[in-house]
């Protein structure tokens, strides 16, 4: 069984993703020092190269999945889960607490819930001050069986 | 005038075992795949470390691996295939994959 989760990735994300790329590398040319030039082995930074030169293309377009090839997604999305991925998708919300009052759920239990989510890439909590904003990084579920 | 190749960029992170996934990178110009970055991770005390990867960076398809705490060990030649295939290999090996010859595979 193979559960695929999509995500459209606009504008907005196309700029939060270079920033994160800044943090992460500081420029482009710093990265491309690393990789070329220091012939750093990491994987994760010969990615970023690829994204990062490719968003630095105009029209060039980036989609994202998460795909679970076991039966464990089944511990990520129960019920209440597929609930806040569904509320979150349809609504914004400033922080986990507002969310917790608008789905009238005990805030701990809101917040273990989103944690476990981030965890498996679903969700986002990004700080914004002293909250924590929740924003799901889904757009479609997909189920199928495939041989 | 021909314009310039427009990129179109998949990226997926497959989850093949609670502390394992494969993490997929594509770049694609039309229907041609010009980069793929295939990178089993295993995680460990909550630190997600690269164990096999394979990719055709710098044009060349090859496949690395890596010791337990990431360092890469060595480098092998590898023939160009799909991402479903690297799928499949990963499922059947998982970690065993560090002790296979997989050049032959």
């Amino acid at each position: 069984m193979r559960v695929e989760v999509a995500r459209e990735v606009g504008t907005e994300d196309v700029v939060r993703e270079v920033s994160v790329l800044e943090g992460r590398h500081e420029s482009f040319e710093a990265l491309r020092q690393r990789v070329f030039v220091e012939r750093c082995n990491d994987p994760g930074a010969a990615d970023d190269y690829v994204v990062w030169r490719a968003l630095r293309e105009e029209g060039s377009t980036l989609e994202e999945r998460t795909v679970f090839d076991t039966p464990d997604v089944f511990r990520a999305l129960t019920p209440r889960r597929i609930e806040l991925l569904e509320y979150l998708h349809g609504n914004e919300v400033p922080s986990i607490k507002d969310l917790a009052a608008k789905l009238r759920r005990d805030y701990k239990n809101t917040y273990d819930d989103l944690a476990a989510l981030e965890g498996w890439g679903l969700v986002s909590l990004a700080r914004e001050g002293k909250n924590q904003r929740p924003v799901s990084r889904v757009t479609s579920l997909r189920v199928s069986w495939e041989r | 005038m021909r314009g310039a190749a427009v990129t179109r960029l998949v990226r997926q992170r497959i989850w093949v075992r609670r502390d394992e996934v494969l993490d997929a990178l594509e770049a694609f110009e039309g229907a041609r795949r010009t980069f793929y970055g295939y990178t089993y991770r295993t995680e460990r005390k909550g630190i997600w470390i690269p164990t096999v990867r394979w990719d055709n960076w710098e044009g060349q398809d090859h496949v690395d691996r890596y010791d337990e705490t990431g360092v890469p060990r060595d480098r092998l030649p590898w023939r160009d295939r799909p991402l479903a295939d690297v799928l499949k290999l990963v499922k059947m090996f998982h970690r065993n994959l560090l002790t296979m010859d997989l050049a032959e595979l």
